[in-house]
């Protein structure tokens, strides 16, 4: 024990305090997140637990676990082409929308930044898709892929462009999804990726006016470094929102055609629901809770590295 | 009304080192009681732990003869000053100042009573209706002294409550606070690390360092005083002037420059330790044939009423104060004199005082120059 | 600033805004047309009548759907904005031990995905007889780990003097809570509250899962009915009912684009 403690330990005045008193902080505290923690508990950890524990079993009609079957249910999914199938097409889904929204929002945010007039009518078009549900963006979308009287095919056709069988041709399909998917979520990635333009001081672009840069090193050299994290939470977030897609493959294409656009979670949706296949579609469930936790943690060690560097 | 009293107080936050260190003081009722120090010195922890806002970690803190330690704020009967002033933005400076009043149930005719009563005295009664952010710097500043007043706590706490205002603006808030205090006749207790405010407010002031009081006295106590070379130089301003010396054949030598005769009985005290001589810029005269001092002039300030002369000393650089204007060139050599009777001697080790004007021993002298 | 950059933005401006917003036009467009508009693919109607929406809500329950929509979106705001608030208070103003492990575990719930666990909550839900009833739409949603991030970030802002000169004039915890916090963090409760409903309104999937019948149904649902059923071919009063069901969220929208851009980013970003 060092000195200070041994003269604070002399001198100290102990607090005359019962075990109830002591526990003041701790009781208030408790009080107060004990809704957060039974919520948390009932609906995400409990649930959490119990998917996992149901994808070792074979399950009856009603989700009740009937057989265990340790790894059958992931090993059957392995072997499955379905199975396959439907990752590949997860997969690719991400690899369309992603890098597309944070492109096009990206684009979107570096012109709404620009201090002009009207601009704040545009900032609000741009964000306008945040408040567009997935069924109706689904809905209205699959009126303008529709083979007959759907009016993409027809603007495409001033443009030259041959009708496309958006919903109809297996490759299309995944396509056609994508992009309502992309204009979907480009509402949100613009609103934040603005603010984050916004949050970036002035004073740099000024000074490195002042020092004659043009319009490209300045975005080069100052606003995408200084972006970046802001970037790549969107990245991250959009990643993740792709991997949750399940109304616009509802609405639109109901998994097909040929199981083209059979994502994950409409997959555990069909097994579970429509199928009654609890285990599988549990197993399924598992697989997607790793793939968004991979996700995260690279957010995490992302953030890790940032705070190193300042 | 009741006393403060705090016997051995310390406060550590990690085990390790102690940001406040045996503070010992009993606080008069109505006593206007002034902490100075530098920053980091704990100021802040100790007024903290007097609110209840930081436990004390050892010692004893007692109000009116309670044992006050572990009572939580709100029972300690005191209203504080922050240095941010600690409005809340969404109320209006009406409603900030009874907030508190509001909070202990005092009746709406004694609230509206006592806020009118505050608003008029701080001459706040225009602005009852506005938002604090509505307001300037001084204003926000009487807000917060309002809710004080409306409070009627017989202590006040105020930590650095005019750091944020500009220099006209301090020197009329001193004053208000000052008679406010008067007026009201509460005990305060008043962070700053301005001297100024320490020295023309506090009926007494504390110096702190590093967590240990340094000393307790009047503000002419401890400018005259100063117990320690720490609290010479803290106070006073431009602060005294401080340089290694040492003695040869019975003279007070430091560097080329300065050379003075010491008494029989300084010299004594001195014996062969390692000293350091403190002079306050106004002890340094023009040349008049005592202590001399042989030097060059490095700049010359001219205030006004008084102009300040800055000139090397032993490798430090000293300031004399005179009143009146003086035109003198920057860079001509000068000879100055020093008054014999204000010269400090501190142990260059301990920094304590070894000799100064108020304890040389006046009447061996005396027999001496006889 | 060059006038041939300001007229490239602009322009550049004008493109983008008809491309992003032809969808939500066009439905409108469509939700006046008749038959043979639609089949005849214009891009306005001939001629300008409510027709289809007459119809719409002749056919499907929409004013119905709409209603649960809103009391379902309504308490999942006030729900979330309660457990959260109470929740970060704690989190940003009262220590104890195992706070920053409590926090960890709240954060680590933005890992699980929902739909990795709506299996296990679907039986729950079945298992505590609430399906086809609000309290499946809404109390699962109460506690939200964003939320109680995003306000425990805005409180951390509060100037910890504030709460320190509250303790002095003698305020309980709930009354700097509700007195104190609170008020200083309107604009903050208001994001998220904007924000819970948007997102709530917009559900899909859960909805579906746990309405078997028109009693709670809400407006999502309801569009997929009327896609689904007979009425698939009118595609003027689908559109009627997509309009319908888009237009309170566009108009929340439009009028909080600046507030929500400032509140999502201070929490998702510091
Ligand atoms: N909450 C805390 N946790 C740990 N250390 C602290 C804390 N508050 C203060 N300290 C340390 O205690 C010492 C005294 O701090 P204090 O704030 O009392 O200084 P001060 O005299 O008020 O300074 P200033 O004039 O800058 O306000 C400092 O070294 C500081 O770093
Ligand atoms: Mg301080």
């Amino acid at each position: 024990m060092n000195e200070v403690m041994e003269k604070i330990e002399r001198y100290q005045v102990p607090k005359k305090e019962n075990l109830w008193q002591k526990t003041a902080n701790l009781r208030t505290s408790i009080l107060y997140l004990s809704p957060a923690i039974v919520l948390f508990s009932v609906f995400v950890f409990y649930p959490m637990f119990k998917t996992v524990y149901l994808s070792f079993f074979l399950t009856d009609a009603r989700g009740n676990a009937a057989l265990f079957v340790g790894l059958e249910n992931y090993l059957y999914l392995f072997d499955s082409t379905s199975f396959k199938k439907s990752m590949k097409a997860t997969w690719l889904f991400a690899l369309y929308t992603v890098p597309s929204i944070v492109l096009i929002s990206f684009f979107l945010a570096l012109l709404a930044n620009e201090k002009l007039r009207g601009i704040g009518f545009f900032r609000t078009i741009f964000t306008s898709t945040m408040g567009m549900s997935v069924a109706a963006s689904a809905v209205i979308w699959l009126f303008l892929f529709h083979p007959t009287v759907g009016v993409l095919n027809t603007l495409l056709g001033y443009l030259g462009i041959r009708p496309i069988p958006w919903l109809l041709d297996s490759k299309w399909a995944l396509v056609s999804i994508a992009i309502t998917t992309i204009w979907m979520n480009i509402g949100f990635s613009f609103l934040i990726i603005l603010g984050g333009l916004q949050n970036i001081s002035q004073d740099l672009y000024e000074s490195a006016r002042i020092d004659g840069a043009g319009y490209f090193y300045q975005l080069f050299r100052i606003t995408i470094p200084l972006l970046s994290p802001t970037l790549f939470f969107i990245l991250i977030i959009t990643f993740i929102n792709s991997f949750q897609s399940f109304g616009q493959v509802d609405i639109l294409t109901k998994g097909g055609p040929a199981e083209a656009t059979n994502l994950i979670v409409y997959a555990i949706y069909q097994d579970a629901f429509i199928n009654y296949q609890f285990g599988t579609a549990s197993a399924r469930a598992v697989i997607l809770f790793f793939m968004v936790l991979g996700l995260t943690l690279l957010q995490f060690k992302f953030l890790e590295k940032k705070v190193h560097y300042q | 009304m009741r006393e403060i009293v705090l016997d051995k107080v310390s406060k550590t936050y990690d085990k390790q080192s102690f940001a406040v260190e045996d503070v010992e003081v009993s606080i008069r009722p109505g006593e206007f009681f002034v902490l100075v120090g530098p920053s980091g010195c704990g100021k802040s922890t100790l007024l903290r732990m007097l609110a209840g806002l930081e436990e004390i970690s050892a010692g004893s803190l007692s109000l009116g003869g309670k044992l006050a330690n572990h009572l939580p704020p709100n029972k300690r009967e005191i209203s504080m000053v922050f240095q941010n002033y600690a409005l809340y933005p969404h109320l209006s400076v009406e409603e900030n100042i009874m907030f508190g009043l509001k909070v202990r149930k005092i009746s709406k005719q004694e609230r509206k009573r006592r806020v009118q009563e505050a608003a008029t005295m701080l001459g706040l009664s225009d602005y009852l209706k506005r938002k604090p952010r509505e307001l300037s710097g001084g204003q926000r500043q009487r807000v917060a002294l309002a809710r004080t007043v409306v409070s009627q706590a017989p202590i006040c706490l105020m930590d650095e409550p005019l750091s944020n205002l500009d220099a006209q603006l301090r020197g009329q808030m001193r004053v208000e606070i000052r008679q406010l205090q008067q007026q009201l006749g509460m005990t305060m207790i008043y962070v700053t690390h301005d001297q100024v405010e320490a020295m023309t407010m506090g009926d007494r002031i504390m110096v702190l360092r590093d967590g240990k009081v340094q000393q307790i006295g009047t503000p002419l106590e401890i400018y005259n005083q100063p117990v320690n070379k720490f609290v010479a130089e803290f106070i006073g301003s431009p602060p005294m002037n401080m340089a290694r010396a040492s003695i040869i054949d019975g003279r007070l030598v430091a560097g080329n420059e300065l050379s003075i005769k010491l008494s029989q009985s300084d010299l004594a005290k001195i014996g062969n330790r390692s000293i350091t001589l403190g002079i306050r810029p106004e002890h340094i005269h023009q040349a008049n044939g005592q202590g001399r001092v042989r030097t060059t002039l490095l700049n010359v300030e001219i205030l006004g009423n008084e102009t300040l002369l800055a000139f090397n000393v032993n490798n430090t650089i000293w300031k004399a104060k005179w009143p009146g204007q003086w035109q003198l060139t920057a860079g001509s050599p000068i000879e100055l004199s020093i008054d014999r009777e204000q010269i400090f001697i501190f142990d260059e080790i301990s920094e304590e005082v070894v000799s100064s004007p108020f304890n040389k021993d006046t009447v061996l002298e005396g027999v001496q120059t006889l | 600033m060059n006038t041939g950059r300001t007229t490239l933005i602009y322009a550049l401006l004008f493109i983008s805004a008809l491309i992003l917003f032809f969808p939500i036009l066009y439905a409108v467009s469509v939700s006046f047309m008749d038959g043979k508009d639609v089949f005849n693919r214009a891009l306005l109607p001939s001629s300008f009548s409510f027709d289809n929406y007459k119809k719409v809500f002749s056919s499907v329950p929409l004013l119905h759907y709409l209603k649960n929509s809103f009391v379902v979106s309504s308490l999942v705001t006030i729900g979330q904005l309660t457990v959260a608030s109470l929740a970060a208070y704690v989190f940003a103003f009262i220590p104890f031990k195992g706070r920053d492990f409590l926090f960890i575990v709240v954060l680590a719930t933005l890992m699980i995905p929902w739909e990795a666990t709506m299996i296990s909550n679907f039986l729950t839900v079945q298992h505590l007889g609430w399906v086809n009833s609000y309290r499946a739409l809404t109390i699962p949603f109460f506690a939200s780990a964003f939320g109680i991030f995003l306000l425990r970030q805005h409180f951390k802002s509060i100037p910890y003097e504030l709460y320190e000169a509250a303790q002095i004039e003698g305020l309980t915890r709930f009354q700097i809570f509700y007195r104190v916090v609170l008020p200083y963090s309107r604009m903050s409760l208001v994001t998220l509250g904007i924000y819970s409903f948007l997102t709530t309104w917009n559900m899909y999937l859960w909805p579906l899962l746990v309405t078997t019948n028109d009693s709670v149904r809400t407006i999502q649902i309801g569009l997929k009915q009327l896609q689904t059923v007979e009425v698939a071919t009118e595609w003027g009063v689908v559109m009627a009912g997509v309009v319908v069901a888009i237009l309170p969220t566009l108009i929340l929208i439009f009028i909080s684009q600046k507030q929500l851009q400032k509140g999502l980013t201070q929490g998702a970003l510091k």
